[in-house]
């Protein structure tokens, strides 16, 4: 089965063919829809909301997980009940690269988590109770987060300043928002050009972007605000315990390289962890664990260039194993890009060369800038 | 002598297989009850399992990943029980047993992680764990203590020929013997397990027959329409993460809630929980447990996505055949091994005043409250 990438600017639904697993539609509200015929007994449903705009300052430091933890219970949890009677969750997510709203489902309860999520997105009210008691639970949320995500949020202010703050915010900060400043932001994330739905499982491509186009046609396209530049100090660095390097955009060859050479390095080092954030600008590889016999300055990048492509080919595969997976990922890249696709990513570490590996390798561990 | 350590091996496992026709994998699982004086060793014995995967000499020509298909091999360690599971093609059924002889009797334990960094969100359950890295001669010493005195449950789902896998165990107990000895019981940790976190759980009486009290679990605490989520997290602000499952002891399901977060729980907040809790669940209707019985069938048949049932960390227990075989091997540690599908059938029938009462008994169980440390 070809796996078809349909690009449709500005265009209607296109008819699939018989060949055709993944239907990527945009809508005349400019909103991306992205619909995959994928066997599962259940569907996942996601709606993507891009996070660079509007950016936090300081001042709104964390104002996207609140809002993102108040518009989750809409209507007052009505939904979170009918969700999980049919035996399905809904849940949210905020992350640098965009927030998400989620809804996994017994695949025939389709409509049900499309009602959900146009619910979530159709809100227009923040009450000082609700900024009063998700603050709260941002602030217990705080206490839970991994040592790892602390020091992945050091690297980005490091590098990024302002523009690199932590999507998670400040809980401090959280217990003072202001409703209507909230509401604010929340009406300039509900943009479609920076926003994408996407639904895979066991679905008919044609009758679910209906559906979707359906129930979201509500939504508007509103002018994109340009953004200052973001000052990016691009580079590398190293602390005890953790490696760090700059690198492009998700769909250049640098990245996929960089990718491979962060994943190579995961697996020489103990209890590691590696953290990516595909974003259609700058963004940071970083690697983080124990070195044991072996130092990361003696490991020789031609003899890891094999482990790497394979490990970054698994990752990406990974990222495309199951409905869920996959809604995310085509999801947080279709809302910062129309045209950014996995597949994109993918050939490029098929594709990738020894020297680019070696170069990106060699910078991660400090020895070539 | 090699009869009667045949026997000796064949006796400390229980093998159980089941044959589910036009599957063209078999899953398997294997868990093992950690004994209570292995409790204070629970590093090495992480370390152990952390381990299994990569360093088993295995029994078989086949490495794991090509029996296996690149598939995963998951083992995990909660504070009662010791887990690995993994899915073949039906043929390799054998060669699945023979690998898991070798996980038992025959493991690799040799590359150890200096780090002792221990965050999983069950970790204040735990009441000890050692600020030093143990040592090689520490991981197999707990290991053979925890084969040798555990409990061994082994269960095939998905099987060609039911009575292989048995066959298989007691051809190596014959030709390849486990030493006789009796194994030391490493040395024990001596620090209590730091918390990054507060935590509190309230266990209920363990139960064999989960049915009921699964049904319980789903309305006291499980997702954001769950009682825990409005009372300890809405209108309390007491946590972030809060759920009722059932976890799998030594001797049965014990029933628990449990909640954790930034700041240290008073004793009174949570008896003022408890109370909440109590006087809600009186409340419950027909429509609250058609509800609670409307998501159990679904996630007992693979359509949900998650369960109260807690086999491993992850949870998320379904009809497929590797959650189908974990769920049969743990419950098997204490009883008749259950089946998914037939307990979902089992919960349809439950009354809204027996799961009314399974929570009352629950809910005036024993509360535990563990605050932040560090050592």
């Amino acid at each position: 089965m070809i796996a078809a990438w349909l690009a449709l600017a500005c265009a209607q639904p296109t008819l699939p063919q018989a060949d055709i697993t993944r239907l990527r539609t945009i809508l005349p509200n400019q909103l991306t829809v992205l619909v995959e015929n994928m066997p599962s007994q259940t569907v996942a449903v996601q709606v993507w909301i891009a996070g660079v705009s509007p950016r936090e300052t300081r001042l709104t430091h964390g104002y996207r997980h609140l809002l993102e933890h108040i518009m989750a219970r809409a209507d007052g949890g009505k939904w979170d009940r009918l969700i999980e009677s049919t035996g399905g969750v809904m849940d949210a997510e905020t992350a640098r690269d965009g927030m998400a709203f989620r809804v996994q489902v017994p695949s025939e309860q389709l409509p049900l988590a499309l009602d959900c999520l146009a619910a979530v997105v159709k809100q227009r009210t923040v009450t000082p109770a609700a900024v009063a008691q998700e603050a709260r639970s941002i602030y217990h949320e705080a206490a839970l987060r991994p040592a790892s995500a602390l020091k992945i949020t050091e690297v980005w202010q490091r590098l990024y300043g302002d523009a690199g703050l932590d999507p998670f915010g400040n809980p401090d900060l959280l217990a003072n928002a202001v409703p209507k400043q909230l509401e604010q932001m929340w009406a300039k994330l509900l943009n479609t050009r920076r926003m994408a739905v996407t639904v895979v499982g066991p679905v008919d491509l044609d009758t679910t972007t209906a559906q979707i186009k359906r129930r979201f046609s509500f939504l508007e396209a509103l002018p994109v605000p340009s953004e200052p530049n973001q000052t990016v100090s691009m580079g590398a660095g190293k602390q005890p315990g953790f490696w760090w390097m700059t690198v492009d955009s998700v769909a250049e060859p640098r990245t996929a390289a960089g990718i491979a050479a962060g994943l190579a390095m995961a697996s020489q080092l103990s209890d590691s962890y590696f953290s990516y954030v595909p974003l259609s600008g700058p963004s940071v590889v970083l690697v983080g664990g124990e070195e044991p016999s072996i130092k990361v300055a003696d490991l020789d990048a031609d003899s890891l260039y094999e482990l790497g492509q394979q490990l970054a080919l698994a990752w990406i595969n990974r990222q495309l194993s199951d409905p869920v997976a996959t809604a995310a990922f085509r999801g947080r890249l279709l809302a910062q890009g129309a045209s950014l696709k996995p597949e994109t990513l993918r050939e490029n570490i098929q594709v990738m060369q020894p020297s680019q590996f070696r170069a990106a390798f060699n910078r991660l561990k400090g020895t070539q800038p | 002598m090699i009869l009667f350590l045949a026997a000796l091996a064949t006796r400390n496992v229980e093998i159980d297989e089941r044959a589910v026709p036009g599957l063209t994998s078999a899953s398997v699982a294997l868990v093992i009850a950690i004994p209570e004086e292995l409790q204070t060793a629970r590093s090495p014995l992480q370390e152990a399992v952390r381990l299994l995967p990569d360093g088993s000499a295995m029994y078989t020509r086949r490495s794991l990943a090509s029996l296996t298909v690149n598939g995963p091999v998951r083992t995990w360690m909660l504070p009662d029980y010791v887990g690995i599971q993994f899915s073949v093609p039906t043929d390799l059924v054998p060669s699945a047993i023979t690998a898991l002889y070798g996980f038992l009797y025959r493991p690799n334990l040799t590359s150890l992680d200096p780090t002792n960094a221990f965050s999983d969100w069950y970790a204040p359950l735990w009441q000890f764990q050692s600020k030093r890295a143990p040592i090689n001669r520490e991981v197999r010493q707990a290991w053979e203590y925890l084969v040798k005195k555990g409990r061994v449950r082994i269960c095939v789902t998905g099987t060609e020929a039911p009575g292989a896998a048995e066959r298989t165990w007691e051809r190596l107990a014959v030709s390849d013997p486990i030493s006789a000895q009796s194994p030391e019981l490493p040395r024990p940790d001596s620090e209590r397990t730091p918390l990054s976190a507060n935590a509190i759980w309230l266990d209920g009486p363990e139960s064999k027959s989960p049915a009921s009290v699964a049904l319980a679990a789903i309305l006291i605490g499980q997702g954001k329409s769950s009682e825990l989520f409005r009372e300890a997290r809405e209108a309390m602000g007491l946590s972030y993460r809060q759920e009722a499952f059932l976890w799998p002891g030594r001797t049965g399901w014990i029933p628990r809630i449990y909640l954790t977060g930034a700041d240290p729980i008073a004793r009174a907040q949570a008896e003022q929980l408890r109370e909440r809790l109590i006087a809600n669940a009186s409340a419950w209707t027909d429509a609250d447990l058609n509800c609670a019985k409307s998501c159990l069938r679904e996630s007992l048949s693979g359509n949900g996505v998650w369960s109260p049932f807690m086999v491993s960390p992850g949870s998320s227990l379904g009809n497929n055949p590797g959650d189908q075989a974990l769920l049969q091997a743990v419950s098997g540690l204490f009883g008749e091994p259950l089946d998914a599908s037939a307990l979902a059938i089992r919960a349809q029938s439950e009354e809204l005043e027996s799961v009314k009462r399974t929570a009352r008994e629950w809910l005036t169980g024993q509360l535990e409250i563990r605050a932040k440390t560090r050592n």
